[in-house]
């Protein structure tokens, strides 16, 4: 089987692109993409994208950025797993291009969540949930952070101001990362000050509505390659987080470790980890159902340091869901892009140590989608 | 912006009126929301069964940011319910005064409104939970 390697990436920034549409971000991450592995030919484009259709009332994006981009005429269609549509994206492109149908594949993620109200975005976020009988309570995404962060700290009497660190340290990493939202630094007060959403869960403890668009080329192809992806696989589970025996747990993620390693890769063996951290709980559930962490000791880790940039395992290098931002649909992309700007020595000031090996989880929801990808020199 | 068209709504209300689930016929476990094949055995053997009313409240929430559909209602509490049943369900609180709410508490499903299409829309009811005890 073919290996799979990362040939270049683009991306926009990310934030509040009040004078650009969605279509404007997506053409400029493709554009630098392309620009820089010199338009090969692409026999296959995948736009990750979760919420266009409900909130920009447009669809058939894949046909609609190949054509802006230049690229009429390619095969292009639009992936949709929820948040973890880039992952799932960049999953599929990956077996294609293992398997010998392909070639190049050009992976875009997009999502412009800023061009509507936020209680709107909110509730957009919230379709990864079951509408019939999550969303119909009027329950959303705050709502199950609040619960299972409860659930979380009373099972291990862990304290929310440890679980905090999270936020903490992505913020701590976006201020050098040049493509985040939120460069600057915050507190463990900052975010025990920020206004309550779902208790105990702070606004500084929760994902950002966010734009932005990013973009890979994947390919078979290793001349001027920058990195490799060497496993790349999702799973699904339910969307009823409470009806599992355990919510806690994110058995989807489970699975990934088995086949990552039939698939030769120690888990133990990674440099840095990009993480799915839209809420603490997540980052913390995700360590440990890894194997990177202890059950119930990541948020103590996180307050001692040990995923600090310069720590023992670094997580979210460029910021995280958290402060790069949450373009819901493209944040698996993002979250890929920085993995190989990493392991290829272009990370700037956020340049985490000989890093040769780092993997990227991006999950739906709270984990009914869990997407893992490896990424190395 | 909504969060469900009113037609999927009136095609599941029984559900959310009575809280009819499911119930495996191979292996006897109970479901809620209903299913149509058994996530635990896979067995398609499936019944209807109506859920019992009574049950344990294991955690609860104030959420306070909240979609456009329930904005008005802002802020509002969940609770995750065990019912007598082992099943598991999300739903409002209500009905309460803020010392009966503790984890653990007996609470019984009541139906009330859960929000409404407007002034001359259809309004929506649905099962939300109570504490049943002093």
């Amino acid at each position: 089987m073919s290996s799979v390697y990362i040939r270049s990436i683009g991306m926009t920034d990310v934030g509040e692109h009040w004078e650009r549409s969605l279509v404007d971000l997506a053409v400029e991450a493709v554009l630098k993409t392309m620009e820089e592995a010199r338009w090969p030919t692409i026999d296959l484009m995948i736009v990750a994208n979760m919420m266009a259709g409900r909130l920009l009332a447009q669809n058939n994006l894949g046909t609609f950025i190949a054509s802006e981009a230049g690229l009429s005429g390619v095969r292009s269609m639009r992936m949709e797993a929820a948040h973890a549509s880039g992952g799932v994206a960049i999953a599929t492109a990956y077996s294609l291009i293992r398997s010998g149908t392909y070639r190049n594949v050009l992976v875009v993620g997009v999502e412009k969540t800023r061009d509507v109200l936020a209680e709107d975005a909110v509730e957009a976020l919230s379709t990864s949930e079951d509408a019939e009988y999550t969303l119909m309570t009027g329950a959303n995404i705050y709502t199950i952070a609040g619960i299972l962060t409860k659930l979380y700290l009373a099972r291990y009497s862990a304290r929310y101001e440890d679980l905090v660190f999270f936020p903490v340290i992505a913020h701590a990493n976006a201020v050098n990362s040049p493509h985040a939202q939120f460069r600057r630094e915050i507190s463990v007060k900052h975010v025990l000050n920020s206004p309550m959403i779902s208790d105990p869960v702070r606004l500084l403890d929760s994902p950002p509505l966010s734009d932005g668009a990013a973009a890979l080329l994947m390919s078979e192809d290793p001349s001027g390659s920058i990195a490799r992806v060497t496993y790349s696989d999702y799973t699904t589970s339910t969307l009823r987080f409470y009806s599992q025996d355990d919510p806690l747990s994110i058995p989807t993620l489970r699975s990934s470790i088995v086949t990552l390693r039939e698939g030769g890769i120690e888990i133990e063996k990674v440099d840095f980890v990009e993480l799915h951290d839209t809420f603490s709980v997540l980052a913390a559930m995700t360590l440990e159902e890894l194997g990177l962490a202890d059950a119930g000791r990541a948020a103590e880790q996180a307050a001692n340091g040990r995923f600090d940039l310069d720590g023992e395992l670094p997580i979210s290098t460029f910021g995280g869901m958290k402060a790069r931002g949450f373009p819901a649909g493209a944040s698996g992309v993002y979250q890929v892009a920085e993995a190989a700007m990493q392991v290829s020595g272009n990370a700037g000031k956020n340049q985490v140590q000989d890093a040769k090996l780092g993997i990227a989880v991006n999950l739906s929801g709270f984990g009914s989608t869990a997407s893992l990808t490896a990424v190395e020199v | 912006m909504m969060v469900l068209p009113t037609i999927s709504y009136w095609r599941a209300k029984r559900y959310y009126y009575n809280m009819v689930g499911s119930v495996c016929r191979s292996c006897g476990r109970e479901f809620f929301p209903p299913v149509k094949v058994c996530p635990v055995c896979g067995s398609r053997d499936i019944e209807q069964k109506l859920m019992p009313q009574m049950g344990r409240l294991i955690t609860y929430t104030i959420t306070r940011q909240l979609g456009s559909s329930f904005k008005r209602f802002r802020p509002i509490t969940f609770g995750l319910v065990e019912l007598d049943n082992g099943v598991k369900v999300l739903g409002q609180l209500v009905d309460f005064m803020d010392e009966q709410l503790r984890e653990g508490i007996r609470v019984r499903m009541v139906i009330r409104r859960l929000r409404e299409d407007g002034e001359d829309g259809v309004i929506f009811y649905g099962y939300k939970f109570t504490p049943d005890e002093p």
